[in-house]
């Protein structure tokens, strides 16, 4: 009986039932556990370690020198790519969506019947870790396969006493696959190092087994520089000024870290340190704690790894306590593990792939593979997805492997020669030579593979010979205007620039989300998906140029979403009118400058007095009533002007023509409105009669 | 737990977290390293720093046309050509005009009602002198029109060479906008020294005009360790080879390697401006140790054109002496006219020649 006086279970429950009645519950813990590893794969690494493994398969165990036209050095992971290519090819989506929850059930397995974590909190709090933070390593990607074997490395390490030979033993095995199969050795290598440091050895044999432990790492085809190439990846500030740190702007060319998930870190590696401070762990594992916290916080790539470990030490210490204080933290656990996902808005019960990773895009517009053309790409993503999707193509480099081989200056300085359009030679500091052209030509690269979302790059690039072969997939590519080989596909991509410009051409929603290389079980999670993948194609459009199809496609978000979330892109659309305006034509129209918010460029501004130019006209527009805006009736030719921009927006091409033609007749003497009007009527070949 | 064993465990984190996360911080990052030689203080030299040591050199050069290739609006001393001016299209038949108002040179289109303010004035004169205006696009980056009106030695003022024939409905009517960072191109080939803030040139600071160390790459350095009495050495461009030469004038006259193999044609009249580019594709250069672009052009000096002195480079081996060489059979072997047949002045655009470097038989 308890303290109320209510009689508790155990008078009314046999002790079967009791022991059901917790197994039930500890399934429910698992089975919500799992769900929340329901999510999209979004690793930009998928795709190049796909490429990778069925290089491996192909027969040839240095895959990156096959793949990449300026390697030379072997691959010191090898086998890192079977796992994803087998996922993929075996399992298809269906495989790579599930492989998270099979991972985190391999996980807990280990922990349950290695690590004898046998206690629902044990399981919730590690459970909860591994949600909230070691997802990107989860996905079918190395990383997964290095996260178990932390595990396992754990396991062994922990074990002590007369079973120390066959330690070493084990040890051998498993920093030996581990560096054949993951890129990160130089971390459990030197969680090792801290274990033997601390033990009670004699220093003769310590050494001894350190340098056993560096034979077994050096045992790849990259052979004793295993261990410097993991140091790039794993220190990468050691050799890079720029700064990578936790909760500093990183390039949008890597998989960087969330914010959210730095901040948690951050409140998460108090613990480990309070524990230690505390001496509720042992100064060993007090150590290999803050060595992992350090270099996790000079690169937050490492949070996933850096966790499972923190979380093993957590959970191994938990069960010398009570079982209370051991329930206190479990439900803090699910607390927090809710609120994260709840405030991160995590697409939880949506599975596939991220409408990033989509490679079937990429094949329709994909420039004719030609054997001396090499391609350059903006990051692994991108590179990846080509070699995949081509299957013999050939990159110059690939950031992963520049930084791994100290290549990534190189790689930077091409980039920032496409942004700044520094086609000519020119001297550098160092004495060698930029100027983009001649180091192509040099390179053989015919070919430039660009993230849709690097839109800073794709409007660098209209000003250069360089064109876009495709306009809706996760990456672009780019040939040479110059290059004939390729007219074919250029001549495709410019007449779809027209249809998405220049026709009745609508973008619709539905049709799009349905088409999406994933499943929604939960609709809130599908619309974040599709809204951001439906707002990077709009802000790809306007980074091409195609500030028309932009628009149409930013309609559509505005007509199923909170309009005021694209206000900002809206009013960039505008301004690049008015830019394209000003630039082409020598004139600018009221209604671009006016909604683009941006400088006035010419002399003189037209007086929007008793004109329909007002508040309400704004707000219908930008919350997308192009119907209502449609309504108002024109007297000028400003008016009649903004009118047809309007209805070309809103795909009906006649209706603008027949707007454009009425500016023209409306005012002749507004010699601006009517050159503007002409410019865009000969675009659509029709001439200024109607 | 011991004080000891305490103060051990509370300086761990400090050791190994809290001590490399503020080395990482207070790490000097590389905002932006200087993308081009002439963003660095070593190309922040004027010629009249040599002044002292190269005297003859240095006053010789004033009246190069490398001298005189860029100047501020400001700084511009022949005004007369331009300012009271007019001039027609006559494609577009718009009408352009030339005026002063105040202390600002402006270009007007009379027909559209636009004007531009003149902020620099490209060209040394020889061939062309062009105005430029400079201004901010809509994001706030600068962008550069060239106008559309340019002024030639032969017949005054004419378009400006790339905008002939124009499509009044698709042009702006002063001229064409150039993207920030293809101005800076502009500039580069134009001037010494340049900065940029911010990715965006900075155009109250440049050194204009194509200085001593535009050619000669260490002068900087050489006239510090002249200035500090430490034994100083300069790069002999007399030891570089013919390519190495035709690529060291080409990283503004442009280069061969920088056109597409398709575009390298002799009747392809785009190349006829660009003299490294035909030199090194003449037989005269391919088949032998190669000429070098000092043999005929000496930088330092305005020279003399006629073709009795180019001539002589010609005769040096192409003359009876010399059994490998054909001699021409159409004029007597010491005769000065080789340029007007095989290097002869091309007219790319109305009022603007230019000598095709391309040394060949013309058909």
């Amino acid at each position: 009986m308890n303290i109320i006086g209510i009689q508790t279970s155990s008078y009314d429950q046999t002790p079967e039932d009791s022991f059901t009645h917790q197994k039930l519950i500890h399934y429910i813990l698992l089975a919500m556990l799992a769900i929340t590893f329901l999510r999209p794969l979004h690793s930009s690494e998928f795709w190049w370690h796909s490429a990778r493994g069925a290089t491996v398969l192909n027969g040839n165990i240095c895959p990156s020198t096959v793949m990449l036209a300026n390697e030379t050095a072997n691959d010191a992971d090898w086998l890192a790519g079977l796992i994803p290519i087998l996922v993929w090819e075996l399992g298809g989506i269906l495989g790579v969506s599930i492989y998270p929850v099979i991972v985190f059930l391999i996980c807990l397995f280990i922990c349950h019947y290695q690590l004898r974590f046998r206690r629902a909190e044990e399981i919730v709090v590690f459970g909860s870790l591994l949600s909230l933070f070691s997802f990107a390593w989860m996905q079918p990607i190395p990383q997964s396969l290095e996260l178990i074997l932390t595990i396992v490395l754990f396991n062994v390490l922990t074990q002590t006493g007369d079973k120390s030979g066959s330690n070493k033993k084990h040890l051998f095995w498993l920093l030996m696959c581990w560096a054949n199969l993951g890129a990160h050795i130089l971390v459990p290598y030197i969680l090792v190092c801290v274990s033997i440091l601390f033990e009670g050895r004699l220093w003769k044999e310590k050494l001894r087994f350190l340098l056993l432990m560096t034979l077994a790492i050096s045992m790849t085809p990259r052979g004793l520089l295993t261990a410097w190439d993991s140091l790039h990846l794993v220190t990468p500030w050691l050799f890079s000024s720029d700064r990578l740190m936790l909760l500093s702007h990183q390039s949008s060319n890597t998989d960087h870290t969330p914010m959210l998930i730095q901040q948690a870190f951050l409140i998460f590696a108090l613990i480990p340190v309070c524990m230690g401070l505390w001496c509720k762990i042992t100064t060993r594992d007090y150590v290999s704690c803050l060595l992992l916290i350090s270099i996790s916080v000079m690169n937050p790539n490492l949070i996933s790894i850096a966790v499972v470990w923190i979380g093993l030490i957590i959970c191994n210490a938990l069960q010398k306590q009570s079982k209370q204080t051991n329930y206190l933290i479990a439900v803090a656990s699910l607390v927090c593990l809710i609120g994260f996902h709840a405030a991160n808005r995590t697409p939880i019960g949506v599975v596939g792939l991220n409408p990033r990773l989509d490679h079937r895009l990429l094949l329709d517009g994909l420039p004719e593979m030609i054997e001396s053309e090499v391609a350059w790409c903006d990051s692994t993503h991108a590179g990846g997805l080509y070699c995949y999707a081509s299957e013999a193509g050939r990159c110059w480099d690939i950031p992963i492997r520049a930084q791994i081989c100290g290549r990534l200056h190189e790689l930077d300085l091409f980039r920032r020669d496409l942004i700044r359009n520094r086609e000519s030679r020119y001297r550098r500091p160092d004495g060698t030579w930029g100027g983009w052209w001649v180091t192509a030509e040099n390179r053989g690269i015919e070919i430039l593979l660009v993230d849709s979302e690097e839109t800073e790059l794709h409007e660098s690039l209209q000003l250069t010979e360089w064109k876009p072969t495709d306009i809706d997939s996760p990456i672009i590519p780019y040939v040479k205007a110059s290059n004939v080989a390729h007219q074919q596909e250029l001549i495709r991509c410019l007449q779809a620039q027209d249809i998405v410009s220049f026709t009745d051409w609508s973008f619709n929603i539905d049709q799009y989300s349905t088409s999406q290389p994933y499943i929604a079980f939960h609709w809130t999670g599908a619309e974040k998906l599709s809204k951001s993948a439906v707002l990077r194609q709009a802000r790809l459009f306007n980074g091409l140029g195609l500030h028309v199809a932009s628009l149409k496609v930013l309609l559509a978000l505005r007509n199923d979403f909170d309009p005021a979330e694209f206000e900002s892109d809206v009013r960039l659309c505008h301004r690049g009118l008015a830019s394209r305006e000003w630039s082409e034509v020598g004139l600018n129209s009221l209604f671009h400058q006016w909604i683009g918010h941006g400088e006035t460029l010419v002399e003189f501004e037209p007086d929007r007095k008793g004109m329909f130019f007002d508040d309400d006209f704004e707000a219908d527009y930008l919350a997308g009533n192009l119907n209502k805006c449609l309504q108002r009736h024109a007297t000028t030719a400003q008016e009649n002007f903004a009118l047809a921009m309007i209805a070309l927006e809103a795909s009906n091409v006649t209706g603008a023509i027949q707007y454009w033609q009425a500016a023209i007749q409306t005012e002749p003497s507004d010699s601006s409105i009517d050159r503007l009007s002409k410019h865009w009527l000969k675009l659509f070949d029709v001439g200024a009669e109607s | 737990m011991s004080p000891a064993n305490l103060v051990c465990r509370i300086m761990l984190p400090i050791i190994i977290v809290v001590l490399p996360a503020i080395w990482q911080l207070t790490k000097k990052t590389n905002d932006r390293l200087p993308l081009a030689a002439y963003e660095t203080e070593n190309y922040k030299i004027e010629s009249h720093s040599c002044l002292e040591c190269h005297a003859e050199i240095v006053e010789e050069f004033q009246s190069a046309p490398h001298a005189r290739t860029l100047a501020s609006a400001s700084d511009y001393s022949h005004w007369d050509r331009f300012l009271g001016k007019s001039f027609e299209d006559p494609s577009t038949k718009l009408n352009y005009r030339f005026e002063q108002r105040n202390s600002e040179y402006i270009l007007k289109c009379e027909s559209m009602n636009q004007m531009a303010r003149i902020d620099w004035i490209f060209g040394s004169g020889e061939h062309a002198q062009t105005p430029v205006s400079l201004s901010k696009d809509s994001e706030g980056k600068p962008q550069l029109q060239e106008l559309a009106v340019s002024w030639y030695p032969e017949n005054g003022l004419g378009l400006t060479l790339g905008q002939t024939g124009r499509d009044i409905e698709k042009i702006h009517p002063l001229g064409t906008f150039h993207s920030g960072t293809t101005s800076e191109e502009c500039f580069a080939c134009h001037s010494t020294w340049l900065t940029l803030d911010e990715g965006q040139f900075v155009s109250n600071h440049i050194i204009p005009n194509v200085g001593c160390v535009r050619c000669h790459y260490d002068a900087k350095k050489h006239a510090s360790r002249q200035s500090e009495g430490l034994p100083v050495t300069l790069e002999d461009l007399s030891l570089l080879n013919a390519t190495e030469l035709n690529r060291r004038c080409g990283v503004c006259h442009r280069s061969p390697d920088e056109i597409p193999e398709q575009d390298l044609t002799p009747d392809n009249n785009l190349l006829i401006r660009f003299a490294p580019v035909g030199m090194s594709m003449s037989r005269c250069f391919t088949e032998s140790q190669g000429i070098k672009c000092t043999l005929c052009h000496n930088p330092h000096r305005l020279e003399d054109r006629s073709g009795a002195a180019f001539a002589r480079v010609c005769h040096d081996c192409h003359n009876p002496t010399q059994p490998n060489h054909t001699v021409c059979l159409k004029v007597k072997p010491d005769s000065n006219e080789c340029l007007s047949c095989h290097m002869p002045q091309v007219e790319v655009q109305d009022s603007l020649q230019f000598t095709d470097h391309w040394i060949r038989v013309y058909d």
